[in-house]
């Protein structure tokens, strides 16, 4: 099984915690749901800086700078020109409209779909099976970042390439919950 | 060949069977008639002796006639097994094998080896020729011996099982091409078969063919000629496509063939990144087990996120409090081995100018911190750095503070990563001989 190289976990830490450092001075007064949605970002955010370069990675950025409050933190995470550069292309409605319109065909795609498959009850094997593969890299557009205007082919290359930053993400937060698991038992000793 | 059993699918297929193949799609008397065609232009154009070898595997019983051939042949028998064995040997040589002329002289030398001829032929002698394709035209499999259309069909078929036996060799090699280089090349690669076919040049591209069976012969011993060696230059550039009987092999669908072909190869790379993928045949399944994975990986990070806000209520990240932004400089990357991770220094700003000492295996960690006292502490000897991911409660000795407890796990998980793959991170059992961890606050 392939690995993600050691330098993006360092890189990914170090940006996590920088992004954790710049959300804990409002830590107070924040619930445990706007805690969770912060470390969320910070997390996230750092992903897409770790692994800089990708499709995927931008379209994380790109995605998170439109939550609320999320501004900050990633112009702080990112430096203030790379900031501007990245919302440069936000600021066009024009992607998000896009976006919005691929979904909705995307729905009555889908819709249709369905009916579809009530009407006529024998299709052919090879049409099902088609189908079957574009409903389901319909789906993986929906899940990898940015992947709603790749082709099939890019989409696949992204999606590895997210799939193992993702496990390097979740490996470095579960040891970071470790430590600080640790760390609070021994608070409380 | 679109008859031979499995041969879309596999992928280390090597030389012999398409030779055999061929041989064995022509009746012997056909064989034998095409080869006396072969032999005529021979004796008209000495540059064509050459272009016998490739077949020679098969025809070695009956071109004895031409001292060229015989030449080459012996070249190859010495090497026991003729031309198939040549190959072989380059496939064991491993990375310095050279791709391009290789599926070239093959196109010309198995499948359409009647047909590649042609453009001699034709030049030597036409009516000759044009009796030649009509025949030779049932040699390869991926024509239909129509007799409509006969130089287009040899050449489509040709450059399709030219564009097969390409597959096979980059699949072999499990070669990975960019896409639109990849095209350029195959395209150009077509344009170059077909100005050999048209005739244009038909004595240069004997005289290269024949460079290319001499390097074929030396190749095994030794990599002399530039063209080899351009030709391993552009090797990752191809990208094989196979067209099957009845397969278009316009450009689009090349393309098109090209493109689920690289697809394909994606999907393999996904099977061995998703755990449990491999069992699964067929793209649906295998793209859902991938749409699961992800989700659940995002899910992960979701509940890692909570548990984090959990366990910590201030989102106060103690280490951040010591460490400033370099947790880890990005640790020389270097550091591949154990011994060289434990030896690798952490250097970070310090408030106060702290002397580090580095004891050979040491971790160096300059930490500001508010208070000016100076801190030092020395835990030498070989210390058994507990896993503090599995048990928590640990407490080397008691007077190590929480946050060198941090430091340490901290420390330790980078250490963890800096090495190979193949040490489960989990069960650590952390005996860590010789960390002496010396600090220097």
């Amino acid at each position: 099984m392939q690995e993600t190289p050691k330098s993006f976990r360092h890189e990914f830490l170090r940006q996590l915690l920088l992004g954790l450092k710049h959300s804990s001075s409002r830590a107070q007064e924040m619930s445990l749901l706007e805690r969770k949605k912060a470390i969320k970002l910070a997390a996230d955010t750092a992903l897409a800086m770790a692994s800089d370069g990708s499709h995927w990675s931008r379209a994380l950025i790109s995605n998170l700078s439109k939550l609320d409050g999320s501004q900050s933190l990633i112009k702080t995470m990112m430096g203030d020109e790379a900031f501007q550069k990245i919302k440069k292309p936000i600021n066009g409605a024009s992607a998000f409209c896009r976006k919005l319109g691929a979904r909705r065909v995307l729905k009555g795609y889908t819709m249709r779909m369905r009916e579809k498959k009530r009407v006529p009850p024998c299709v052919s094997a090879q049409a099902l099976a088609k189908k079957l593969v574009k409903r389901r890299t319909e789906k993986l557009k929906c899940l990898i970042p940015g992947g709603e205007f790749m082709d099939r082919y890019s989409l696949l290359v992204e999606a590895s390439d997210y799939i193992l930053s993702l496990k390097a993400q979740v490996d470095v937060m579960q040891r970071l919950a470790n430590v600080l698991a640790c760390k609070d038992i021994q608070l409380n000793e | 060949m679109a008859r031979h059993p499995g041969s879309a699918q596999s992928h280390h297929y090597r030389l012999e069977p398409t030779i055999d193949l061929c041989s064995m799609d022509m009746t012997v008397l056909e064989r034998q008639r095409t080869r006396l065609k072969w032999l005529k232009p021979q004796d008209f154009g000495g540059s064509a002796s050459t272009n016998l070898f490739p077949t020679g595997s098969q025809a070695d019983k009956h071109q004895e006639s031409s001292t060229a051939l015989i030449e080459m042949l012996s070249r190859a028998d010495g090497r026991d097994g003729g031309w198939p064995d040549l190959t072989a040997g380059y496939l064991a040589q491993g990375g310095g094998f050279e791709p391009l002329p290789e599926p070239a002289r093959l196109g010309f030398g198995t499948g359409g080896s009647a047909a590649a001829n042609n453009s001699e032929m034709e030049a030597a002698c036409r009516g000759l020729g044009q009796a030649a394709i009509s025949r030779s035209s049932s040699c390869p499999a991926d024509i239909d011996g129509q007799e409509e259309d006969e130089k287009g069909r040899v050449a489509a078929s040709l450059k399709g099982s030219f564009k097969k036996r390409k597959a096979e060799k980059a699949q072999g090699h499990a070669s990975e091409a960019s896409s639109p280089k990849g095209m350029v090349t195959e395209e150009m690669k077509d344009k170059r078969i077909k100005g050999e076919r048209d005739g244009d040049g038909d004595e240069e591209v004997s005289k290269q063919r024949r460079n290319d069976n001499n390097n074929t012969s030396e190749m095994s011993v030794e990599t002399t000629k530039d063209s080899s060696k351009a030709s391993e230059v552009q090797k990752p550039d191809y990208i094989h496509v196979r067209a099957r009987r009845g397969q278009a092999t316009d450009s689009h669908s090349l393309a098109e063939r090209v493109r689920r072909e690289k697809i394909s190869e994606r999907m393999k790379y996904l099977q061995d990144l998703v755990p449990g993928c491999n069992k699964i045949t067929g793209k649906a399944g295998m793209l859902d087990e991938i749409i699961n994975y992800v989700q659940s990986l995002q899910q992960q990070v979701e509940f890692l996120s909570m548990k984090l806000a959990a366990v910590n209520p201030r989102l106060d990240f103690n280490i951040d409090n010591f460490f400033t932004k370099e947790i880890f400089s990005p640790c020389n990357s270097s550091m591949v081995s154990p011994e060289l991770a434990s030896a690798s220094y952490l250097h970070f700003n310090t408030a106060q100018p702290a002397a580090m000492q580095p004891v050979t295996p040491c971790c160096g960690l300059d930490v500001p911190i508010s208070t000016t006292e100076a801190l030092r502490r020395t835990t030498s000897g070989p210390v058994t750095i507990p896993d503090p991911f599995i048990e928590p409660g640990f407490q080397g000795n008691g007077s190590l503070p929480t946050w060198d407890a941090d430091l340490q796990a901290l420390y330790n998980m980078g250490f963890l990563q800096g090495r190979p793959a193949a040490f489960p991170s989990p069960p650590f059992p952390g005996t860590q001989e010789a960390n002496n961890l010396k600090m220097e606050m």
